[in-house]
């Protein structure tokens, strides 16, 4: 990690994969909280959601044998 | 997140808690005094999955001293489908503690290792200088990459960095990675049990790392 990206980490936004469409679209990473009430975005869920059960079914797995998580950084 | 809080057998993965807890509990590589050997020794573990360092380092500060930092952190909590756990040496034989949700030797769960990339990408892992020497570690330049799972599936798309931690026994197949590429940064973990466990991986990467890129 150079000195550069970390300060574009420190300046970036984070839209993440777990707020819920109520809640400021982005805010500052360094105040995102991962917690057990965090809400997940619907459309990314949803699309984590197809890419699962596609690679399940191709690969004949169940939901018993997969899991997944995504948080997205965007900056 | 799918099924983020199920505990699984989390094989090597739990070496990460193995390293928080070196830094959390040695103030003086904190801040800095990490002489070259023992940089070099954690690179091992945490980027070659080194079974003899990781073995080393926990018997050095004892299983349940390591245990109480991920505690501590809130990366273990039986109330809620328990966490990232590190209950036996690794390698054959020794002591061992079974986590109290699912007695397994090793153990994690999604979230809490989607909490622990967070939290080291925030700096909030000991400190802001140790979680940048943590990455520092998982970065280890001079320790190559295994080619699997993650890694094997971005290896060829241009200017992508992978910070990462992978574990591998029997059919427990699992990769949990801060992933930065050309207009996209994210946090990706899957832990699977299966014996195609692998292409899984290979394939979850790719189609996640194509959904997150710029258009």
């Amino acid at each position: 990690m150079t000195l550069s990206a970390l300060s574009a980490v420190s300046l970036c936004l984070v839209a993440c994969a777990f707020a819920s469409a109520a809640e400021p679209a982005t805010r500052p990473l360094s105040d995102y909280v991962l917690d057990y009430d965090t809400k997940l975005d619907p459309s990314l869920q949803s699309k984590l959601e197809s890419i699962d059960t596609a690679l399940r079914e191709q690969f004949s797995m169940t939901t018993e044998q997969t899991a997944v998580g995504v948080l997205d950084l965007k900056t | 997140m799918l099924r983020p809080d199920r505990i699984e057998y989390a094989a090597s993965i739990p070496k990460v808690g193995i390293l928080l807890a070196y830094f959390q509990l040695h103030p003086d590589a904190a801040n800095g005094k990490l002489n070259a050997q023992t940089r070099h020794e954690l690179g091992l573990m945490a980027k070659a999955s080194n079974n003899e360092m990781a073995a080393k380092f926990s018997r050095e500060m004892g299983l349940r001293e390591v245990q109480k930092v991920l505690n501590d952190y809130g990366f273990y909590d039986a109330k809620h489908g328990g966490g990232i756990w590190v209950g036996k040496h690794y390698g054959k034989g020794g002591e061992r503690i079974g986590d109290p949700v699912g007695d397994h030797s090793h153990a994690a769960t999604v979230r809490q290792l989607v909490r622990f990339w967070l939290m080291l990408e925030q700096g909030k892992l000991v400190s802001p200088a140790a979680s940048k020497t943590m990455k520092e570690i998982f970065a280890s330049p001079d320790i190559a990459h295994d080619d699997l799972k993650f890694v094997k599936a971005l290896k060829d798309r241009t200017g992508v960095e992978i910070l990462r931690k992978w574990g591998t026994w029997e059919d427990w197949r699992h990769d949990s990675a801060l992933i930065t590429g050309p207009g996209r940064r994210y946090i990706l973990v899957a832990l699977i049990r299966h014996p195609k466990g692998d292409e899984y991986l290979v394939e979850v990467a790719r189609q996640v790392d194509d959904l997150l890129q710029p258009r």
